[in-house]
């Protein structure tokens, strides 16, 4: 997360975020004025990922903050800026490649500590695979890499396949 | 690799076709298929967890006044002496118990003043808050990033005969992340769906800060779960602590001895927390018996980490 283009995607976010909100304010009013309000918000639109990100500095700086609160987000601040603007490729690919591992132990020692447990497991909720979804294909052929590149059990398929899958799904079942 | 997926195909999905992906090219929609992945309920894990270590181990909790920290400081001539304290006293420590001497004084909202020898910063968002009482604001550089959750109960596929007598369905057979968002079956009949970061300074008072988060949650989830009934009223706010560089700060904190971190997983917690678990409790094991200049830690799985990667030491 910490690279240029986080940088970025929290500041496109966070201008996303206010305007959507003052566009929600104005068709709230239009709809209590009986006036023609509909489609105005993105957001209720599947054509367009919501914002992930928002920033409100005046909340992690402002009078609402204590000092020692202040500190610690400039504190951080300084170490993301830092972390995020001189960060190479090869120090991202290296972080990510630290998570996969320690991600990669955290699921030995935790099918260790289920013990075969069916009823932890049923408590749990435990389940096996995750999909991710992209909406562009890059996105996705990158995190594919990515994961494969680190010795994890990925795969590809196009959405078409996964549409074709569901027909295989009714067929068996 | 598809032949290996068609095998898996009953594996997937099907609340997926839910989404409204048809006005997308589809040609540009891809979905990555992670099969090693697992997924479950942290709190129900945590919550046996607990159980377990309180029964088998003596470990104890304290809540209310009695485990509100209110203050944490240090005895001065711990500071005053220079590192090279850290090996001597960890082999007297080892060698003759008599030789412990208390170095960390932790204050409860009761009053009350106990006496520790090392002391572990894993407060969750308030790390940082606690490190700066112990002037080490640097080496614990995390702050709170807020998200959302919302869960969701249904008895989709079951009929009024099975409801009645109290038979459970499982809402996804796989976990699935779009947009960010995460939604995965956390037991019987539930499901929840999660995301978001936000930075809004801490709990205490962002909790009325306003976001989109809950309206596009109840968006996302009425669109997968279209029986269930979802309300935005129910979205519930989670703070993450979030560390610069996106890796968790675990380690000892060299400027003061005895002191411990275990923090910033940011999103990642129950991804990562069992594995950095380990290397703590590695880190503090060396301390107490005096084992210095430790390079690795080494985990289950066939995994070494260097320790200095995920040390506190590393943003100073």
């Amino acid at each position: 997360m910490s690279q240029r283009n986080t940088l970025i995607k929290i500041m496109k976010d966070t201008v996303r975020e206010w305007y959507e909100e003052r566009l929600e304010m104005l068709q709230n009013w239009l709809q209590k004025e009986n006036l023609a309000a509909d489609h105005l918000l993105r957001l209720d639109n599947f054509d367009y990922p919501p914002p992930y990100f928002a920033l409100h500095l005046f909340r992690c700086v402002g009078p609402s903050a204590s000092w020692d609160e202040r500190a610690t987000f400039l504190t951080f601040l300084t170490s993301f800026l830092k972390t995020s603007l001189f960060s190479t490729e090869h120090d991202v690919h290296e972080r990510g490649k630290l998570i996969y591992q320690l991600a990669k132990s955290n699921r030995v020692l935790f099918l260790g500590a289920m013990n075969g447990s069916s009823v932890l497991a049923s408590k749990t909720g435990l389940s096996r695979g995750f999909i991710s979804l992209y909406r562009s294909k890059q996105d996705a052929i990158h995190d594919f890499q990515e994961g494969e590149s680190f010795g994890e059990e990925f795969a590809l398929l196009s959405y078409e396949e996964v549409s074709e899958m569901r027909v295989k799904i009714f067929i068996l079942c | 690799m598809f032949p290996t997926l068609l095998f898996q195909a009953v594996q997937l999905e099907p609340r997926i076709h839910n989404l409204p992906i048809k006005n997308l090219p589809s040609e540009e929609m891809v979905a990555v298929h992670r099969k090693g992945d697992y997924t479950a309920d942290c709190a129900a894990f945590i919550k046996d967890l607990t159980n377990k270590i309180t029964q088998e181990y003596g470990v104890e909790y304290k809540s209310g006044p009695q485990g509100k920290i209110h203050g944490i400081s240090t005895a001065k001539y711990d500071i005053e002496e220079s590192s090279q304290l850290i090996g001597i006293k960890s082999k007297a420590l080892a060698t003759d118990p008599v030789a412990k001497k208390q170095r960390f004084s932790l204050r409860t909202k009761d009053g009350r003043s106990h006496d520790f020898d090392f002391v572990v910063l894993a407060a969750g968002v308030n790390t940082p808050l606690f490190a700066r009482m112990l002037s080490i604001g640097d080496s614990c550089p995390t702050y709170p990033l807020r998200g959302y959750s919302l869960t969701m109960y249904s008895c989709d596929g079951l009929n009024a005969e099975e409801i009645k007598t109290g038979q459970s369905t499982n809402l996804l057979n796989q976990p699935i992340k779009i947009d960010d968002m995460y939604c995965s079956s956390v037991g019987a009949n539930m499901a929840r769906i999660a995301g978001f970061g936000e930075l809004v300074g801490y709990r205490d008072k962002a909790t009325n800060v306003p976001s989109l988060a809950p309206k596009v949650l109840t968006r996302y989830g009425k669109t997968l779960f279209p029986e269930s009934n979802i309300k935005e009223a129910n979205a519930l706010q989670c703070f993450r602590p979030l560390s610069p560089d996106d890796l968790p700060i675990v380690g000892a904190v060299r400027s003061v001895p005895g002191v411990f971190v275990h923090s910033g997983h940011g999103t990642l917690g129950w991804t990562l927390c069992l594995a950095t678990s380990e290397c703590l409790a590695a880190a503090l094991t060396d301390e107490i018996i005096g084992i210095e200049d430790q390079k690795m830690f080494h985990l289950p799985g066939d995994v070494s980490v260097e320790r200095a990667r995920l040390s506190p030491d590393r943003f100073l």
